[in-house]
């Protein structure tokens, strides 16, 4: 069993068609598992459902082996999560967030402060911890809420478009701290539209295509011979081409 | 002007919901209209009490004056505790701005939804005590014009005068790192200084002679505010000079400030919004509290980071204050002067306190709006490992921490003024602090039931959302119903009948709450 197991997991919003339809996947340790698609593909649906925010009736979903209907702050406790858009406590200070979460996942003092100094340190947002969240830009809402989430040093990160919004020097931190964690044999998963970043990040990736998945394996295999990209576009075009034929 | 109804119908659409309402009417919808139509058909009722009143009393020329006054006074009130957040909290500011609208359109947008809502509400009053006037005696075609007169401008001036506080508090406070913290506690400060002014003052009225206090309040206006001073011409005189120069006064004060805010509203926008910052800030030692601390404090940081949530939330302890300090100035008077047989007046109040506590008790609810106030802010709780409970509890706390400290403080002080045996002592303060755990918890239960995470504005969520308005009277009305038995029944039986209140009061209360942390999932 995986950090993550995806097990033929379905959504439906009220009065719509599935959003995402029985996709089963697993995430193993030390994976950097990428989930890609076009806008709209079920991504974030997923993710959301994933990490507890959105409820679903089909499937199951289990994190290091507990699952998040049944047992969600078990599974809470494991990992951290970034959505696309961090929206964060503004009236809080980011010093004041950041001891807020690690109040919450019970981080011993020297520790957090070890890890804040270490973290805010890369992304160069120790200056600015002591000022109201409200005065922060897209950028550094991301960096401090990145800082929070590996505050506990999770066994699993989840992110939503991690590099959408970040600085070149930001996204080049970002992915040092998921080489580290991969190196202790933590996972990362992460949804993204950008495949370069992707192709050279990922071990493992998955691709979903309006809330199917129609891949799901390891880079190795995908780019023997050709790019992510490339891939990528010959999937989606092998599934347009299906869908007509069908219909 | 195009721009003008444009935004005005973008505004309407987004408070009404008009794209989110369905054919039928939900529970929710159904509850809004409730939760409005019930405080509304108290105060019309007043309101109709107060014009047949001064019927009674030979005042029957006085009804428009007073029709008058009470608009302008709840358009004051109204437009004091929405200005900041109508004017200045919107999110769209930074869409608006960046649209070739003129800046002053946009004011006018706004501003304008400020006097729509005090006009409606002067409209009803107007009319109201309009009605009881032409029903009772003769009336002249000027009537009517009168009335239409008042209807239109009467809410101006307020809209205009608690616009530009707000202006000045804001403007004061956004120098300091905890701006709104500070611009909230200057309002409160604003609110006992208006309230309590007329009774520090030394100015006293006798209860006995209600005509003579009711003519009293017409002076002191008359005195302290212009345009009253104006239309009350209008109303004596009602020369066509008169008109003229009421309706150009209110329309001149209006355009000039209308004016005057487009030139500064942008400077304005950009001071309130630019945070100060400290960039020389170093990770020292951190303090490590348990989660319940941790989501107390983020919790009570919520609450006082906006005007919006603490003047409206905290206002009925404002009010309590008020009354305590009230009760201390005049009931000496009051009993020294009242009649002996009208010594029981004061034993009914003596035995309805606790009561009167316990509905300012529950006119701050902050925990019927703390969910929805997460608002995008929710996922952090959702994906966190935190117990329904844990969550639960910290709102109901905060909801507490504005309610007992200042309940147990004013029940020994109206104890004392009182002179309350040991036992009355103990239920002054403990009735309204059951009333208050009760409706902290309910007010938790009725948010989650029907909380709404997808809001524009704090006032959206604060004032006229439906779990602010049942949180709010769900409350008073238990309170009510407990109360009616009170006044009925005096004697012996009623120090019984309290504690027996909170005994009841306290089961309800483990099970609502019970059933709340045990519902569904946040």
């Amino acid at each position: 069993m995986g950090i993550l197991d995806i097990k033929n997991f379905s959504k439906v919003y009220k009065g719509q068609k599935k959003a995402v339809d029985n996709i089963s996947l697993s995430v193993e340790n030390g994976d950097v598992f990428g989930f890609i698609g076009h806008n709209g593909a079920g991504k974030s649906t997923t993710i959301k459902s994933v990490v507890g925010i959105l409820d679903f009736e089909e499937g199951d979903i289990y994190i290091d082996g507990h699952s998040i209907k049944k047992e969600p702050l078990k599974c809470k406790s494991t990992f951290s999560y970034i959505p696309d858009s961090p929206e964060l406590y503004e009236h809080l200070t980011g010093i004041q967030y950041l001891n807020f979460v690690a109040d919450i996942f019970g981080v011993p003092e020297d520790v957090r402060v070890k890890r804040i100094k270490e973290h805010s340190g890369m992304f160069g947002i120790t200056e600015s911890l002591g000022n109201l969240i409200s005065s922060y830009s897209h950028g550094m809402k991301q960096k401090l809420a990145i800082t929070g989430a590996i505050i506990h040093e999770p066994k699993l990160l989840i992110l939503d478009e991690p590099f959408v919004g970040l600085d070149p020097k930001a996204v080049v931190v970002l992915k040092e701290i998921m080489k580290k964690m991969t190196a202790k044999g933590n996972a990362i998963f992460f949804s993204t539209h950008v495949l370069d970043v992707a192709e050279r990040l990922c071990n493992k990736v998955a691709m979903i295509n309006h809330g199917k998945l129609v891949y799901s394996g390891t880079m190795d295999e995908i780019i023997q011979n050709q790019t992510l990209e490339e891939f990528f576009m010959k999937e989606l075009k092998d599934e347009t081409f299906s869908n007509s034929s069908k219909s | 002007m195009r721009h003008f109804l444009i935004l005005l119908k973008v505004r309407i659409i987004s408070q009404v919901r008009l794209n989110t309402l369905k054919g039928k009417a939900s529970i929710g919808d159904k509850m809004v209209i409730i939760g409005i139509l019930l405080p509304f058909v108290i105060v019309l009722a007043y309101i109709t009490g107060l014009a047949y009143m001064l019927n009674e009393y030979n005042m029957r020329e006085h009804i428009l004056a007073y029709s008058f006054l009470l608009s302008t006074v709840l358009s004051l009130f109204f437009a004091f505790f929405s200005a900041s957040d109508e004017l200045f909290g919107k999110r769209d500011y930074d869409t608006l701005m960046s649209l070739p609208i003129k800046t002053s359109i946009i004011v006018v947008s706004r501003f304008f939804y400020i006097y729509f809502l005090n006009t409606v509400v002067s409209l009803i009053i107007m009319l109201l005590m309009g009605a009881v006037y032409f029903s009772t005696g003769t009336v002249n075609g000027v009537f009517w014009i009168k009335i239409l007169i008042g209807i239109l401008t009467v809410s101006l001036v307020p809209s205009i005068v608690a616009s530009i506080v707000s202006i000045l508090v804001l403007e004061a406070s956004s120098r300091l790192k905890y701006s709104r913290a500070v611009s909230s506690i200057s309002y409160m400060c604003i609110i006992l200084f208006l309230v309590l002014a007329p009774t520090l003052s030394g100015y006293k009225l006798d209860p006995s002679d209600m005509k003579l206090i009711l003519t009293n309040i017409l002076n002191q206006f008359n005195q302290v505010y212009p345009m009253f001073y104006l239309y009350n011409k209008i109303l004596v005189t009602g020369t066509v000079g008169d008109f003229l120069i009421y309706i150009a006064v209110s329309l001149v004060l209006t355009v000039i400030f209308i004016i005057g805010l487009s030139f500064v509203y942008k400077r304005l926008n950009t001071k309130i919004r630019s945070m100060s910052s400290n960039k020389k800030y170093e990770v020292k030692t951190l303090k490590r509290s348990s989660i319940l601390k941790a989501l107390y404090i983020k919790e009570i940081k919520r609450l006082f980071s906006s005007t919006t949530y603490i003047m409206n939330k905290v206002f009925g302890m404002i009010m309590m204050v008020i009354f305590t300090i009230s009760l201390m100035i005049s009931i000496t008077k009051v009993m020294e002067n009242m009649p002996i047989d009208n010594i029981n007046t004061v034993e009914i109040l003596y035995g309805v306190t606790p009561y009167i506590m316990s509905l300012m008790v529950c006119l701050s609810n902050t925990s019927s709006v703390s969910f929805s106030l997460e608002g995008k802010n929710i996922w952090i709780i959702k994906t966190f490992p935190l117990s329904k409970e844990l969550v639960v509890k910290s709102k109901i706390l905060v909801n507490l921490t504005v309610t007992i400290p200042l309940t147990i403080i004013n029940g020994i002080i109206i104890g004392r003024v009182f002179g309350a045996t040991l036992f009355d002592s103990i239920i002054l303060v403990l009735l309204p602090c059951a009333f208050a755990v009760f409706s902290a918890i309910y007010g938790v239960a009725i948010n989650l039931r029907f909380v709404n995470y997808s809001w524009q504005s704090e006032l959206q969520v604060v004032k006229q959302s439906v779990s602010s308005l049942l949180g709010m009277f769900g409350g008073i009305i238990l309170v009510l119903i407990a109360a009616v038995p009170k006044v009925l029944w005096s004697g012996s039986i009623a120090g019984i009948y309290d504690v027996v209140t909170i005994l009841i009061l306290s089961i309800v209360t483990s099970m609502l709450y019970a059933k709340t942390i045990n519902g569904e999932p946040i």
